[in-house]
């Protein structure tokens, strides 16, 4: 299926949840839980915790799901109440978030590659990797996390910001040119 | 040709970036997939199922019904605490107007008086404290009824 015709065809899921469909509100559980929970997971390294605030923010977005059904404002606002719900469990715990770093690295190493059967990880590069990003400020890695377990476009991840396109795309430049700095050339490249 | 940076696509190399940087993405995009881990079992059937009863309206009859009837009896309730309170609010009024030891009663003076008089009023503040929490009774009610009060006592 092209990328057009799935939107189209979450475009119309969405309006079906919005009348009252079982089924399609299922489906969007479906498509997104997984996202949001990936999201939060590897921002909070906290997986129970990433479960209840998945839950939550499915449980507030239903309510109000007939005010977003375009899709172009549907998963900003989906990931936005995540993170916001997230922020507010930090606040609450009086502890802060514990970005992508050391418990999703090191979940990984454990996991072995976890679900993607693409290559076994690097334990190298992921050292190098885990202190690399543990040096990013939480402002730049917010985006990189948005973009790579969010799977979110720029737009969508400057509107879950609220930040203009431009400033995200600066912050992406910048904690990559970062990255590469820490990592040096021989990793980044290979 | 420049690439629409709103779209998606973790793999593309056509960005604004140079190589090396275009490769520093790739590694994070490859680490992410790396790291992403299953959805726990069972969390999106949890998730739909505290949700999908929220769904726009899919509201339950059963559910309206249950609703109605708590709003019926927290009504019913509400009306009798308030017609209690201001029998009692009139009986202690009534008490007070014919008690010519009044200022002796309220501050304290030992009389056979007092014990009711103490009784009364601690279940009329209790009342009134019922119709504030259930938001059937406003600040500016239990304003008036404490002026009204107040009157009486200046009587």
């Amino acid at each position: 299926m092209s990328p057009s015709n799935q939107s189209e065809t979450l475009q119309a899921t969405l309006r079906r949840a919005a009348q009252g469909d079982d089924a399609a509100w299922r489906q969007l559980v479906e498509i997104y839980a997984a996202r949001v929970f990936g999201l939060i997971r590897a921002q909070c390294g906290n997986e129970d915790l990433a479960q209840e605030i998945t839950q939550s923010t499915f449980c507030t977005v239903v309510v109000k799901i007939g005010q977003y059904t375009e899709l172009g404002k549907f998963e900003p606002w989906l990931f936005r109440i995540a993170m916001n719900r997230l922020r507010d469990e930090m606040r609450r715990r009086k502890r802060q978030a514990n970005p992508v770093r050391d418990d999703t690295l090191a979940g990984l190493a454990v996991a072995g590659g976890g679900a993607d059967q693409a290559g076994v990880a690097d334990p190298d590069e992921l050292q190098a990797l885990r202190a690399a990003m543990a040096r990013l400020s939480e402002a730049d890695l917010r985006v990189i996390q948005l973009r790579h377990y969010g799977e979110l476009s720029f737009a969508q991840i400057a509107q879950v910001l609220g930040q203009p396109l431009g400033t995200v795309l600066a912050r992406q430049h910048r904690a990559l040119k970062k990255l590469r700095q820490l990592l040096g050339p021989d990793e980044a490249e290979s | 040709m420049a690439r629409d940076p709103s779209s998606f696509d973790p793999e593309s190399t056509a960005r604004d970036l140079s190589p090396q940087l275009q490769a520093v993405d790739d590694m994070l995009g490859r680490q992410a997939r790396r790291l992403r881990v299953p959805v726990p079992a069972g969390l999106i059937d949890r998730v739909f199922h505290a949700s999908v009863g929220l769904l726009p309206g899919r509201v339950q009859t059963s559910q309206i019904e249950v609703v109605a009837r708590i709003g019926l009896r927290h009504s019913w309730w509400s009306r009798a605490a308030l017609a209690a309170s201001i029998a009692l609010a009139c009986t202690l009024s009534l008490r007070i107007v014919h008690t010519p030891t009044l200022p002796q009663l309220v501050w304290g003076i030992d009389t056979q008086i007092q014990p009711v008089y103490r009784e009364v009023v601690g279940r009329t503040l209790n009342d009134m404290e019922h119709l504030l929490v259930t938001r059937d009774m406003t600040i500016n009610d239990l304003d008036v009824e404490l002026a009204m009060l107040a009157a009486d006592l200046e009587m």
